[in-house]
């Protein structure tokens, strides 16, 4: 079993196997070695940590990606993502956002997959007004400005 | 939360700010809010930023840091996101998504347009299955444009792409089509006629390859006989008389290797149970010290015979069962043969 302490100061203890689906953990775990001392995780609140072990949980059975997984990006990156996925992740954007950087920040490549994605959906086929909606971004372009960059993929009728 | 600071967030997004709100908070807040503000625009922006702002603590917090600049730039945790997850993210969307992306803030387009950007486009491309390479005379950008977006780039409406759109290298509306591209009547009327016998042509193909793949399936084959066979270059070129003998051969070819795939797996352990039977029913050790080899024991006719049945499943164990007597017959016969032969050898070298 390991315990982790959280920035707000609450302890989970879980699996080995669960806890080391996060590559920072189990590379401090081969660092120190086993001890009884709860591992900090200044960056990860109590709420965040939870629903993060219930995905490692979830998945902690699950082969380990192969290696070069990176290399080859000469494959289309899909968007596809299992029903489980979809359901954990069905949050609000506040919590995803926090548990994509959770994972980025833990080091769990997967989970950053699945977030990633769900982003990535979320984009898809939506209009840049839309878009600034959805994620509260503000349209910092002048009307003049929003005007030239329309024009730039327009011919003006008169040229 | 503190209710305060969310207020001077609220009225910052509104614009104009509003000392009664300011004061108040929770429901009370957006009531009093909704009265202060007098035109329907005001209202609109103010409804839309309370919805996202009650699910935005993140952004509160850091609009709390700089209050100065609100308004303005980074605000949102799309934008918040390290480079790489933003990078991750960007990804996985296709070209007309971050053609899209570049128009909702400047940071965003910053980053879309320069030259470091280049991979996440590239990444984008294969993302769209089928989508030929950039051009070399077109940016990344421009050919999201193109080929994606549905607007007409010279007057902006609606606009589908139309079989002109690649040459052009314009997406047109069909009004500006007519009222810009000059075309000679006579071409057009021609490239109707040639679309014409191009589609007539296509049809009579595609009616063809059905009736071949029709035929092919009389002749008991299955699409899997059919593969790594191009039909639409025989169809093409060669009436079904002359097709069949050729075709006919790969189809046939094509089925005894995937017919002998699927028996011989359960063929060979058939008749390894077999050998091993017959061998365990030897009543002394000398026979079992002179039982026939593996090797000779597959070479006997009647095992060659089960090695290439083709029973279905079902039928497959009865097939064995009558062949048992057969190859014990044989393999006895062999040895015998091979015991009298090692016996000769044996009386030849003491004598």
């Amino acid at each position: 079993m390991v315990t982790l302490t959280t920035s707000d100061n609450e302890t989970f203890t879980v699996d080995k196997k669960v806890a080391e689906k996060s590559v920072l953990i189990k590379n401090m775990l081969e660092d120190v070695g086993e001890s009884d001392q709860a591992i900090p995780l200044p960056n990860v609140t109590a709420s965040v940590l939870k629903k993060v072990l219930e995905w490692c949980e979830h998945h902690k059975d699950d082969p380990a990606p192969p290696e070069n997984e990176d290399k080859d990006d000469t494959r289309k990156r899909t968007t596809d993502i299992s029903e489980w996925d979809q359901k954990f992740i069905a949050v609000d954007q506040e919590m995803l956002f926090e548990i994509i950087l959770a994972a980025n920040y833990l080091d769990i490549k997967a989970l950053l997959d699945v977030g990633c994605k769900t982003v990535a959906n979320m984009i898809k086929g939506k209009s840049p007004e839309e878009i600034r909606k959805l994620f509260n971004i503000v349209n910092d372009f002048t009307p003049e400005e929003e005007a030239q960059i329309k024009k730039e993929n327009e011919w003006a009728e008169d040229r | 939360m503190p209710t305060s600071s969310t207020d001077t967030d609220l009225t910052a997004v509104v614009g104009s700010p509003s000392p009664t709100a300011a004061a108040q908070g929770g429901q009370e807040r957006k009531a009093s809010s909704f009265g202060t503000s007098d035109t329907a625009a005001d209202l609109e922006t103010f409804t839309d930023a309370a919805f996202d702002v009650d699910r935005m603590k993140y952004e509160r917090k850091k609009r709390k840091m700089c209050t100065e600049k609100r308004s303005v730039g980074r605000s949102s945790w799309l934008e918040e996101m390290p480079a790489n997850i933003m990078l991750e993210v960007f990804s996985c969307v296709e070209p007309i998504d971050l053609f899209k992306l570049s128009y909702i803030n400047k940071n965003t387009r910053a980053v879309l347009i320069t030259a470091e950007s280049k991979a996440i486009w590239a990444q984008a491309r294969k993302n769209v299955p089928g989508l030929p390479g950039l051009p070399p005379d077109m940016t990344e950008w421009f050919y999201a444009a193109l080929l994606f977006q549905q607007t007409c780039q010279m007057c902006g409406i609606d606009a589908m792409a139309r079989s002109e759109t690649p040459f052009i290298r314009m997406r047109l509306c069909s009004a500006c089509t007519s009222k810009h591209l000059k075309l000679d009547k006579t071409a057009k009327e021609m490239g109707l006629f040639l679309t014409h016998l191009l589609n007539a042509s296509a049809k009579q193909q595609t009616q063809k390859c059905n009736e071949f793949a029709r035929r092919m399936k009389e002749l008991g084959h299955d699409a899997r006989d059919l593969e790594r066979i191009d039909i639409k270059q025989f169809v093409r070129e060669e009436t079904w008389d002359q097709v069949l003998p050729r075709i006919g051969m790969i189809a046939n070819a094509n089925r005894d290797r995937r017919l002998r795939e699927q028996f011989v797996a359960r063929n060979q352990s058939k008749a390894r149970a077999i050998f091993v039977q017959l061998y365990y029913a030897l009543p002394t050790e000398l026979e079992k010290n002179s039982f026939l080899p593996v090797k000779d024991f597959l070479t006997l006719r009647s095992v060659r015979s089960l090695l290439a049945s083709r029973a279905p499943d079902d039928e497959f164990d009865t097939c064995a069962r009558s062949a048992l007597p057969h190859i014990s017959a044989e393999s006895n016969a062999f040895c015998a043969r091979m015991r009298r032969d090692l016996k000769a050898d044996d009386d030849a070298w003491r004598s």
